[in-house]
């Protein structure tokens, strides 16, 4: 028990750490950012975020479909919307990671429009139902993340593919399961 | 397509008893753990069956089981017979006419040779294993009076490069057929009747649970949300529906009506609670938990009451199965090595023992539904298919040589 705790303290506070460290690097962005939704006195007319997402559905309902991008901001998403990657049975962010999600929310502040699906996957190992609960926990932090940096929840939805859908199959060795333990992410249509 | 078969098997397959018992067969069954069986070549008169015969059906029906021991001659034997303590044997002819076959099975004393009894099957050639299938419940039923498994079948997930659909065969890994043809990932199948199945499926793009038919996939959303929605199992008792949600934040193990209403949440942690088993008569459900760190099984009443770990022997344990009788949980748990395996457990934690060994993880056990036999997959490089292994240990038996094959779920009799 004490070591769980002493575990959890630490992982408060590297959030704390992550946290500081999202906010700060965006608010160096955001003078540069051309669609700052954040703050109504920017000179460009801007679609209020509430409206931009009105008729998304938000309820049990709601189906995830791909959104198809336009060409320029498609090479763009291709660029910034790279795995997040994750140690063995585990769901929290490490450095590289964190390094990538203040990127993509940075991408996602400067394209307004933008909802993304954030599936969780996992590596083979272990049974394919546990792998639904790991892979979706690991989809959950990066949408906590994301929320941190400011992006408004209705832009990240989540979901778990579990082990189903490996980038490699079949591995054999670390180097190979660790590309299988990530976070993608796939635009969504509002 | 595959209707008029269906209505074949159950129009045509007539059988007729030829002659009374005399031979006391529940005498001889009492007296093996292994009844010994002689099986001798079917004669024919006219045209001979091209694949499948008689014989060879019924022989590797008998031996699949585990309840038998087969010794198969070409003609009668005594010696061999012998030498197997066999006591009963099994010969007789078909004859094909057209499109259809008429086949006589006898059951016959060793020491008199003398006719047991007798059975009569009438059906289409296509329908041969289907009557023969047949033959053995009945031989099971005679000798043990109980009900074979020669007629169930096993749901499973063929997955090859990547792409996942519920696929359905026979208990003996004949007649495979892929149910859901939609372009999405499809797992965790499970039976609701021996002509339904509940399964997850990623239609909406997440995981959510569908009810549909087991002979053309045709599917409605049956429990949804925008969480994951998954590991769904039946009670065969009443047909409530236990399963893995995450729509209260976080993996937990519910259950709801076969109508779908009546939703209960049975598990409230923080960990991730998932893969629900019944226990046979519905009093108790067993499921894997991490609460602990790592996965382990548990095992709670069907209310949510009295939740308590069951696996402390491994560092990690899952998918839990409870066998027909109720005795022991199956379940896969990994060892030292990082290689998974097949264990049992009495419910209240006493007596794990190892079932598997082969080389590979083993996965996924599934008890037959006579409880004699555990269904697993092997899982070896690229390739993953269906064994049977006796629940001592004994008797592993390969299914599938498709290389595709996971999460079986095998049917009622």
């Amino acid at each position: 028990m004490i070591k769980k705790r002493s575990v959890s303290v630490l992982f408060f506070l590297f959030s704390i750490m992550i946290v500081l460290s999202c906010s700060h690097s965006l608010q160096s962005k955001k003078q540069q950012s051309d669609f700052n939704l954040t703050k109504s006195k920017d000179k460009h007319t801007v679609v209020p975020e509430n409206e931009l997402f009105a008729s998304v559905d938000t309820t049990d309902e709601a189906v995830f479909t791909e959104a198809q991008l336009i060409e320029s901001l498609l090479q763009k998403a291709n660029e910034v919307l790279k795995p997040v990657y994750f140690e063995y049975n585990s769901f929290q962010l490490d450095q590289d990671a964190v390094e990538l999600l203040v990127k993509i929310a940075e991408f996602l502040k400067e394209n307004p429009g933008i909802r993304v699906l954030v599936q969780g996957h996992c590596d083979e190992r272990g049974s394919s139902e546990y792998n639904m609960g790991l892979g979706e926990n690991r989809a959950k932090v990066v949408k906590e993340y994301l929320i941190n940096c400011g992006i408004n929840s209705i832009r990240v939805e989540i979901t778990s593919y579990g082990k189903e859908k490996p980038v490699i199959l079949n591995c054999n060795d670390q180097q190979c399961h660790s590309k299988n333990r990530r976070c993608e992410f796939v635009p969504l249509t509002r | 397509m595959k209707k008029p078969r269906i209505l074949i098997i159950i129009l045509f397959i007539f059988t007729n008893v030829l002659y009374a018992e005399e031979f006391d067969l529940n005498v001889y069954a009492s007296k093996f753990d292994s009844i010994p069986i002689g099986i001798i070549d079917f004669s024919s008169t006219g045209t001979r069956l091209k694949k499948d015969q008689p014989h060879e059906i019924i022989a590797q029906d008998l031996d699949f089981c585990g309840r038998f021991n087969v010794v198969t001659v070409s003609q009668y034997d005594s010696a061999v017979f012998a030498d197997a303590s066999a006591g009963i044997y099994v010969d007789g002819e078909y004859t094909v006419e057209g499109s259809e076959t008429v086949i006589n099975c006898y059951l016959r004393d060793v020491a008199s040779q003398e006719l047991i009894i007798g059975k009569k099957y009438k059906g289409e050639q296509n329908v041969v294993r289907a009557m023969m299938h047949r033959y053995c419940n009945e031989l099971v039923e005679m000798l043990f009076g109980d009900r074979g498994i020669f007629e169930s079948k096993i749901l499973y997930v063929k997955s090859s490069n990547g792409k996942r659909d519920i696929a359905i065969m026979d208990f003996d890994g004949y007649n495979h057929r892929q149910i859901t043809k939609n372009n999405v990932v499809n797992i965790f199948p499970a039976f609701v009747t021996k002509n339904s199945m509940i399964w997850t499926s990623y239609e909406r793009g997440k995981p959510d649970l569908y009810i549909g038919s087991v002979a053309d996939g045709s599917s409605k959303l049956f429990i949804y949300s925008k969480a994951v929605e998954s590991s769904p199992a039946v009670s065969p008792v009443d047909g409530t529906v236990a399963y893995a949600s995450s729509r209260n934040g976080n993996m937990d193990v519910y259950i709801c009506n076969s109508d779908k209403t009546n939703v209960r949440q049975l598990t409230v942690h923080y960990g991730v609670d998932t893969s629900p088993a019944w226990s046979p008569n519905g009093y108790q459900i067993a499921f894997t938990s991490d609460r602990s760190g790592n996965p382990q099984i548990y095992v709670m009443d069907s209310d949510g009451a009295n939740q308590h770990r069951v696996t402390f022997e491994h560092k990690y344990a899952d998918s839990p199965s409870w066998s027909p009788k109720g005795d022991k949980i199956a379940y896969m748990a990994m060892g030292e090595n990082g290689k998974f395996d097949i264990w049992t457990i009495a419910p209240d934690g006493t007596n794990p023992q190892k079932v598997t060994s082969i080389s590979g993880h083993n996965e996924y056990p599934k008890w037959a539904p006579d409880g004699s036999l555990i269904a697993f997959v092997n899982a070896t490089g690229s390739y993953s298919d269906l064994y049977v292994v006796k629940a001592d240990g004994s008797r592993v038996r390969r299914v599938t040589k498709r290389g595709d094959v996971k999460m079986p779920d095998w049917s009622g009799f």
